[in-house]
């Protein structure tokens, strides 16, 4: 029983021996030949690659200018803010003054 | 024509060296790759991806192998990473490549083997990379032990003890057939 169980296996292991090797069909050359014309062509037409540190140092000089820019903006802002400010604060002063003025006047009036 | 000067020829754009080179080799190149992929789209296709590879690579032969070695090399990479590929698709595929492959029948062998080799490529289907890598090399290519160890980048030795392996891994499978067989057989 085991003897003949390890010979189906023995006979299975050897099932290939004797067999044709398989060839694949004959428009396979054909394709393979397309596929390496094209690929050839494609080359010729190769895109312009940019290297990972050309990239950093473009990134690094946007960087750089928008940091600029945002400053300046911040900068031109808060000169806009405080001139404003003190625009107020004289608008106020020549008000408080023209109601001082105005109160003295009044005072004066009903004194 | 040498394997260094075939080489040459190709990497300086002759097709006729290409050709004559697909000529010897691809019969080689097919052959592994439906032991591999297990029906004849798929090793077509290994076959395309296994030339395209060698037209790129041409340079890079240093001869320090036989040309033979060094494209059974490309062969079984590509074919393993093929099935690779193959398996994750199946994923999605509802299991359908694997049904496909489970029944394959080599278009090469001989009537009377047709369902012991059945049985054989099921069998193989369960090893490992290396002890299936090694089984094909040697019993369905017929590869002489050394050049298997040569292609495998392995010494000879180690190469005996994957195909012992490999047939031990094999048997456990066989045993569930077996009984089956017997029922068929009565």
């Amino acid at each position: 029983m085991n003897s003949e169980k390890e010979k189906w296996f023995e006979e299975v292991f050897q099932s290939m021996e004797g067999a044709q090797k398989a060839k694949p069909r004959p428009e396979v050359l054909a394709k393979i030949e397309r596929k390496i014309a094209e690929s050839n062509q494609n080359s010729q037409f190769k895109p312009t690659v940019i290297s990972l540190t050309q990239l950093r140092k473009y990134a690094a000089a946007a960087a750089i200018l928008l940091l600029m820019n945002a400053s300046a903006l911040m900068y031109y802002s808060q000169e806009n803010v405080s001139f404003s400010e003190n625009m107020a604060s004289v608008d106020t002063q020549s008000d408080s003054n023209i109601y001082n003025e105005s109160y003295i006047t009044s005072f004066q009036l009903y004194n | 024509m040498s394997d260094s000067q075939l080489i040459k020829d190709i990497v300086n754009g002759s097709q006729k060296a290409f050709v004559d080179m697909y000529q010897m080799y691809s019969t080689n190149v097919y052959n592994t790759a439906i032991s591999y992929a297990k029906n004849e789209a798929d090793a077509e296709e290994i076959t395309q991806d296994v030339f395209l590879k060698i037209h790129k690579n041409a340079k890079s032969f240093k001869g320090n192998s036989s040309l033979s070695t060094w494209i059974y090399r490309i062969t079984i990479n590509t074919a393993l990473n093929h099935v690779k590929k193959q398996k994750r698709l199946t994923l999605f595929k509802n299991n359908l490549a694997e049904t496909e492959t489970t029944d394959f029948e080599h278009p090469g062998v001989i009537l009377e083997n047709k369902e012991k080799s059945k049985t054989l490529f099921k069998a193989i289907d369960c090893l490992p990379e290396s002890q299936k890598t090694a089984f094909i090399l040697s019993y369905i290519e017929g590869l002489p032990r050394q050049e298997v160890a040569d292609v495998m980048e392995n010494s000879l030795k180690a190469v005996e003890s994957l195909l012992q392996r490999a047939k031990k891994n094999m048997r456990v499978e066989l045993e569930k057939v077996y009984p089956n067989r017997r029922k068929s057989k009565k």
